[in-house]
């Protein structure tokens, strides 16, 4: 049941042209749409409401979330810190949601048409879920996984992921890339654990503009080696041309995405070198997940522009 | 601007399909993780947030994050820029965008050489002095300007030279003299 309706919200072109479009051409035609696409200072405000609204949700996530990597005000404790960034999470959210649909009012039909709308809309709605019931849960109960946090995750993830792999032209690398990328995030996140602490204070001490980009390259090139493996793969099952792409094969959407996400990471693991005893592993796998998910709805948000 | 937007490579930047949009959305992304951070620091200067946590103890650990976060802005923003000189040197909310910028710059010079020498007396003060207030209200509006400013480099057309004033602000900004008012 549930994954019928992955399928039919995620990939069955069938169940869009039937269901979803003519709700979306309705919008369109409607008095909203129409009043929005007339009133020429509508669009403008709200992407300057939306972009702001984008700004104060990215620093209430790094806030609450680095605090928990190692990172962050060590004056409060990372439930208390939580609780204190809920509310411009929220606001920002609201604000980001009615802001988005007054947008999305001015090009309904575009919009519609737009694979990165969708891969936002997926990803918007597991941020949320995996936001408030996951991470929350887990924040609050120092660690431990309860059966709503599990629930939250379970879901959050599969529709997440599901969305991304259906909607890329490049389906089955895709699905390899992004195991891949699940399993690496987690060895970014724990590796400084098993770091003889020498070491890893040695690295910290190096100069920033030494260590920093080190990092970020390292992981950076490895999750490319992983699309790239993958989409080799890929190349070979569908007998296309290995050489086809040459170098464009690195500045295929997905490798662009993903290398951004793991700059992201390397950043992440880093900044929380130095803190690995502090926090459970579970609280900082959700941290980094909570600043995944948020940072590619931004990321998807900015290519509805261009697809 | 004429002969850099000339230039080979910034033809291929902007021409460019997928290492364009790669460059936007690192730009958006760390437009969240810099305005997103100096608001907080802004907010705790004014004495609204974490108003029982040192000042020091929030700038020790948010503004390293805060300075990376600008000099990331600041590299996609270099480069966005050389792809399209032209289009954004002509454009009105480019131009008020960087002015708003300089204005930023300057507000936090004066706190770093002003307003910040005696911080060890109000550093765990839950309101800080007006000095430090003022300072952080000019640069939380500044940065929600410089961001909406930004947005508003997209809709360039909206007041373009046919339709403003001849000889007015609007007019002068948008470049129209140069341009002979088109």
């Amino acid at each position: 049941m549930l994954l019928d309706l992955l399928f039919n919200f995620a990939g069955n072109a069938d169940f869009y042209s039937q269901n979803v479009e003519p709700v979306f051409r309705a919008v369109d035609e409607g008095p909203a749409a129409s009043f929005v696409k007339e009133a020429w200072y509508f669009t403008p405000m709200a992407g300057c409401i939306h972009l702001v609204a984008l700004s104060i949700l990215g620093g209430a996530i790094l806030l609450a979330d680095l605090r928990i990597v190692g990172q962050g005000v060590e004056a409060k404790s990372p439930a208390e810190l939580n609780r204190k960034m809920n509310p411009f999470l929220i606001w920002s959210t609201i604000a980001l949601i009615i802001s988005g649909i007054l947008l999305g009012l001015g090009e309904v039909m575009r919009i519609y048409n737009s694979p990165p709308f969708w891969l936002k809309m997926a990803g918007l709605f597991s941020a949320i879920v995996f936001t408030f019931t996951t991470r929350d849960s887990v924040v609050r109960n120092n660690g431990k996984f309860t059966p709503v946090a599990i629930v939250g995750l379970v879901i959050s993830m599969a529709v997440f992921w599901y969305a991304w792999i259906e909607l890329t032209d490049w389906r089955f690398a895709a699905r390899q890339a992004y195991l891949i990328l699940i399993f690496a995030m987690v060895g970014l996140v724990t590796a400084p654990m098993f770091l003889p602490t020498s070491l890893r204070e040695t690295i910290k001490k190096l100069p920033m503009f030494v260590s920093l980009p080190a990092i970020l390259v390292t992981f950076g090139v490895l999750i490319s080696i992983a699309f790239l493996l993958a989409k080799i793969d890929y190349q070979y099952l569908t007998e296309l041309d290995l050489n086809a792409m040459g170098l464009m094969a690195f500045v295929h959407p997905s490798i662009l995405g993903m290398m951004l996400v793991s700059y992201i990471a390397g950043l992440v693991v880093w900044i929380g070198m130095g803190a690995t005893e502090n926090q459970p592993l579970s609280m900082r796998f959700v941290s980094v997940m909570s600043i995944f998910l948020w940072f590619s709805v931004a990321i998807s948000g900015r290519w509805i522009a261009f697809w | 601007m004429v002969w850099l937007d000339g230039q080979s490579w910034s033809i291929m930047l902007r021409e460019s399909f997928l290492v364009w949009s790669a460059l936007e959305a690192s730009h958006i992304m760390t437009l969240m993780v810099f305005v997103g951070t100096i608001v907080v620091v802004d907010l705790r200067l004014l004495g609204v947030l974490f108003t029982k946590t040192p000042i020091s103890a929030i700038e020790k650990k948010i503004l390293p994050i805060t300075m990376l976060g600008f000099a990331v802005l600041l590299i996609t923003g270099i480069l966005l820029f050389y792809a399209k000189p032209l289009t954004y040197y002509n454009n009105m909310y480019f131009r008020l965008k960087l002015i708003v910028i300089a204005l930023a710059m300057i507000n936090i010079m004066i706190f770093h050489f002003r307003v910040q020498h005696n911080q060890a007396k109000w550093d765990d003060a839950e309101k800080p002095p007006s000095s430090a207030r003022v300072i952080a209200a000019i640069s939380l509006s500044s940065w929600i300007l410089v961001v909406i400013f930004g947005r508003l480099i997209a809709y360039g057309d909206w007041f373009h030279c046919g339709a403003v004033d001849e000889g007015g602000l609007i007019y002068f900004f948008n470049n129209c003299p140069q341009l002979g008012g088109h």
